[in-house]
C-alpha cells in the first residue's frame, strides 16, 4: 500500500538522547475484505540504549504489528497512516525496501515465535548462517564457517561443530531458538527485536533461552525489544516495559515501577492474572473480550472491560501522561481501585 | 549407501505393478479379440485342420495360465510377439517408432519445465498483480483446452493461414534425408553435420511440441505458483526477509528449493502423461511414432503393438516415479529412507 497520506510532521530526525529507537504517533491500519482494521492507533515508544524493553498485552493488541512496522515487514494490505520510526537518525517509515534490506539483519536483528518454523527446513544451520553472513559481512564460505562456529558457541550450543551440519528437524525447539538468536545477533545489531521468543518452549528451556538472551544483549551492547504476552518473562528480563491494549500503549515505565506502582487498570488485571499470590488460589482473569479493531470505541479502548471506568472514559480518549519520571499512563482513573500506592493518580482530559 | 537402499526398495515395488500391467495387456491381447486366428487368416477360408495347426503353433490350445506364463516369459526375454499385419517382431517395429515419440516427449518435457517454473515463480512473486492475472487466466485456459484441438488450431494458423510452419505430416520433409543412427532426428542431423536438416527438425517439432505441452505447462505453472505462494508466506521466508537477504536470494536460492518440492512429484508424472498425450497428437500431426502405430494397429485388430506400447509406457511411468522419489529424497533432508 502506498504511504502517501497525512503523516505528521517532518521534524528533526535525531532521536532523543540515549534513545536507540523512537516511535512517535504510529498508526497502522489493515485493509481487509471485512473492513478496515485499526491495528495501531497512535503508538509512542522509546527504546533506551543498552536496555531491554518489554512489550506486553493480550493477543491481538498490536505487539507484532509494532515490531513489523519497525522492520518494515508489514504485508501489502497494511497502510501506515502516520507516525515516525526514528533509528540512527533516519525515519524507517520512509525507507525504500532495498534500503531496509541493508538495515534488516545487520543493524536490526529480529527473531520470532516458533523457531522451528522460522528456520528453513531444507538448509543446514551453516548454510542459513552463511546466507546472512555473506549478505551483510561479505564473508566467504570458510570465514563464514569460522564465524558461525563462534556464534553457536556464543549461544552455548553443545557440539557446535556437529550442529553446523544439522538440519532444523534434527534440533530441539530450544536449539532452534538458539540458532535464531545466533542469527539475530550475528552482525552485532544496534537493535534486537524478539517477538514471543519463548512462547511454546518448555519452562526450563524458556528460562535458559531468556537467560541467554539477556546475557547476549548486554554483552553485544545491543538494545532489545522483547515482545511477549507473558508478564513473568518481562518481569525477569526487562528494564523497561510497555503495556499495549487494543492498538494503543496504555502504560509505560521501568519494569519495577509498573509492577510495584501499577497505574492502569488493565496492567493491574494482567498482573493479577499472571502472578497469583501464595494464599490466593482464585484464578484471576479480566472479564470481557478485546475490542473489535474494525470499530474501535470512541472513548478509552479498555472502557468496556474496566472496573473503574467513569462517564468520561466513554466519551474521550485518555492521553499518555507522565506521572512520575518516565512512568506514563493513559487513564483518567490512573491509580484508582486500590492499585498499590501508585504515583499521584493523575487524570487528565485527552482532546481528540 | 542409503540412497541405494531406497532405489532397491522402489525397484522391488515395481514388480507387483508390472505384473498388474502384464495381466491387463495379456487380457487386452488374448481375450478381447474374439479369435486371433481368424484375424490372422482372414474370415473366408476356414480350413479346420489349418486353424487347429495355427492354434497349436500360437499356443492358443494351452490353458490360459500357461498362455500367461509364456507371455510373461517371452516379454522378459524381450519378445513381445509378432505384429500380425507386418509379420515383423513387435519389438523391431517398436524400435523404429519409439525414438520419434521419445523425441517429441522429451522436447515437450524440457519446454514444460523451462516455461512453467519461471512463470509459476513470477506469478507467485507478483501475486495479484497484472502479470499474475494474465498467467492465471492463461494457465486456466491451458488446462481446459484439449491438446488435439489446440493442435488443429495451431495447424490452421501456422500452417494453413500464416504458412510459417511446415505441413503437419511427419517429422521431416520428404526431400530431406537423415541417416538414422540413434533414431532421434535432432541428434542424427547433428551427427551428420547437417545444420539445415537440424533446423528443419525443429520446425517440424514446434507445433506438435506446443500441442503436447500446453496442458502440462499450464498445470505445472499453477502448481508452482500455489506452492511458491505458500512458501513465500512461510515463517522461514519471513526470517529471511527479516535478515535483509536479497529478493533474488529469497525467491530463487531459498524459496524455489522449498517451492519445487510439491511439483517434483508432478514432474515425475509428467513424462508418462506426455507419452499418453502424445498418442493423439501423433495422429493429428501424422507423426510416425509409437503411439500412432499402436492405435492404428489396434484399430486394425492387431493387438501386439498396443500391448507392447502399454507395457513400455507403464515401465517408463514407474521409473519416473522412482526418479522423482530420489530427487525428493536428495532435496528434502527430512525424508527417511
Ligand atoms: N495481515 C493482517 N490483516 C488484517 N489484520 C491484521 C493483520 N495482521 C494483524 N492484524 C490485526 O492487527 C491486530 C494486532 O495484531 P498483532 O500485532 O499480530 O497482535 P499481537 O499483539 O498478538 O502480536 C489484531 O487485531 C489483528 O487482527
Ligand atoms: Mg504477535
Amino acid at each position: 500500500m502506498e504511504k502517501e497520506t497525512t503523516r505528521k510532521g517532518a521534524g528533526p530526525l535525531e532521536t532523543p538522547q540515549g534513545v536507540v529507537l523512537h516511535i512517535a504517533d504510529l498508526r497502522v491500519v489493515f485493509h481487509t475484505y471485512v473492513g478496515t482494521v485499526h491495528a495501531l492507533s497512535g503508538i509512542d515508544l522509546d527504546l533506551r540504549e543498552g536496555k531491554i524493553t518489554g512489550l506486553a498485552g493480550e493477543t491481538g493488541c498490536g505487539k507484532s504489528v509494532t515490531a513489523k512496522a519497525v522492520m518494515q515487514l508489514l504485508p501489502s494490505t497494511a497502510e501506515v497512516l502516520s507516525g515516525r520510526i526514528l533509528f540512527g537518525g533516519e525515519d524507517l517509515v520512509r525507507k525504500t525496501p532495498s534500503e531496509m534490506d541493508a538495515i534488516r539483519g545487520k543493524r536490526i536483528g529480529m527473531i520470532f515465535q516458533n523457531p522451528r518454523a522460522a528456520l528453513n527446513p531444507l538448509f543446514t544451520v551453516e548454510e542459513q548462517l552463511y546466507f546472512l553472513l555473506h549478505r551483510h559481512e561479505h564473508l566467504g564460505r570458510k570465514e563464514a564457517r569460522k564465524r558461525s562456529l563462534a556464534l553457536l558457541e556464543a549461544v552455548r550450543m553443545g557440539g557446535a561443530k556437529k550442529r553446523l551440519r544439522s538440519y532444523p528437524f534434527e534440533l530441539s525447539t530450544g536449539m532452534c531458538q538458539r540458532v535464531m538468536i545466533a542469527m539475530g545477533l550475528a552482525c552485532s545489531p544496534k537493535l534486537f527485536i524478539a517477538d514471543e521468543p519463548t512462547t511454546g518452549l518448555d519452562v526450563t528451556v524458556q528460562a535458559q533461552v531468556l537467560e541467554l538472551f539477556k546475557h547476549l544483549v548486554y554483552e553485544v551492547g545491543s538494545t532489545a525489544l522483547l515482545i511477549t504476552h507473558d508478564l513473568g518473562v518481562i518481569a525477569e528480563t526487562s528494564d523497561y516495559m510497555g503495556v499495549m491494549y487494543g492498538g494503543r500503549m496504555v502504560e509505560f515505565g521501568t519494569t519495577e515501577d509498573l509492577i510495584e506502582h501499577t497505574l492502569h487498570p488493565y496492567t493491574q488485571g494482567l498482573l493479577r492474572s499472571s502472578f497469583t499470590g501464595e494464599d490466593d488460589d482464585e484464578l484471576h482473569y479480566i472479564p470481557g473480550v478485546v475490542p473489535d479493531l474494525r470499530r474501535p470505541p470512541s472513548g478509552c479502548v479498555f472502557e468496556a472491560r474496566c472496573a473503574v471506568c467513569v462517564e468520561e472514559c466513554r466519551v474521550s480518549v485518555p492521553d499518555m501522561i507522565e506521572v512520575e519520571n518516565g512512568h506514563r499512563v493513559a487513564c483518567f482513573q490512573a491509580g484508582a481501585a486500590g492499585i498499590a500506592d501508585g504515583g499521584k493518580a493523575g487524570s487528565t482530559r485527552g482532546e481528540r | 549407501m542409503r540412497i541405494g537402499l531406497l532405489i532397491l526398495r522402489r525397484l522391488l515395488l515395481m514388480i507387483p505393478v508390472m505384473v498388474g500391467v502384464l495381466v491387463i495387456t495379456f487380457v487386452i491381447g488374448r481375450v478381447i479379440p474374439a479369435d486371433p486366428v481368424a484375424l490372422l487368416m482372414g474370415q473366408e477360408n476356414a480350413d479346420e485342420a489349418l486353424v487347429q495347426q495355427i492354434r497349436h503353433d500360437l499356443g492358443l490350445d494351452q490353458p490360459i495360465w500357461t498362455q500367461f506364463y509364456v507371455y510373461v516369459r517371452n516379454i522378459t526375454r524381450g519378445d513381445f510377439g509378432m505384429c500380425w499385419s507386418t509379420r515383423n517382431p513387435v519389438l523391431d517395429d517398436l524400435a523404429v517408432r519409439l525414438p520419434a515419440t521419445l523425441e517429441l516427449v522429451i522436447v515437450s518435457m524440457i519446454v514444460c519445465i523451462v516455461l512453467a517454473i519461471p512463470l509459476g515463480v513470477y506469478a507467485a512473486v507478483k501475486r495479484d498483480a497484472f502479470g499474475d492475472h494474465v498467467t492465471r487466466v492463461a494457465s486456466l485456459v491451458g488446462v481446459a483446452v484439449p491438446g488435439f484441438w489446440f493442435g488443429l488450431l495451431l495447424i490452421f494458423f501456422f500452417y494453413y493461414y500464416l504458412r510459417w510452419a511446415p505441413p503437419p505430416m511427419g517429422r521431416i520433409g520428404f526431400r530431406t534425408t537423415i541417416v538414422p543412427v540413434t533414431g532421434f532426428n535432432l541428434i542424427d542431423s547433428l551427427l551428420a553435420g547437417n545444420l539445415k536438416a537440424f533446423g528443419e527438425v525443429w520446425a517440424y517439432l514446434a507445433l506438435p511440441v506446443a500441442a503436447v505441452s500446453l496442458r502440462k505447462v499450464a498445470q505445472l505453472t499453477r502448481l508452482v505458483r500455489s506452492s511458491m505462494i505458500e512458501v513465500l508466506a512461510s515463517d522461514y521466508i519471513q526470517t529471511a526477509r527479516a535478515q535483509g537477504l536479497r529478493r533474488s536470494t529469497i525467491n530463487f536460492r531459498l524459496g524455489l528449493k522449498n517451492g519445487l518440492l510439491p511439483p517434483i512429484t508432478q514432474i515425475g508424472d509428467m513424462f508418462g502423461d506426455l507419452i499418453g498425450g502424445a498418442v493423439v497428437i501423433e495422429l493429428v500431426f501424422a507423426w510416425p511414432g509409437a503411439g500412432r502405430w499402436a492405435v492404428t494397429s489396434a484399430l486394425a485388430g492387431d493387438f501386439g503393438p498396443i500391448q507392447a506400447f502399454v507395457v513400455i509406457c507403464a515401465a517408463v511411468r514407474v521409473l519416473c516415479f522412482l526418479v522423482a522419489d530420489i530427487l525428493y529424497a536428495v532435496i528434502d533432508p527430512r525424508i527417511k529412507y
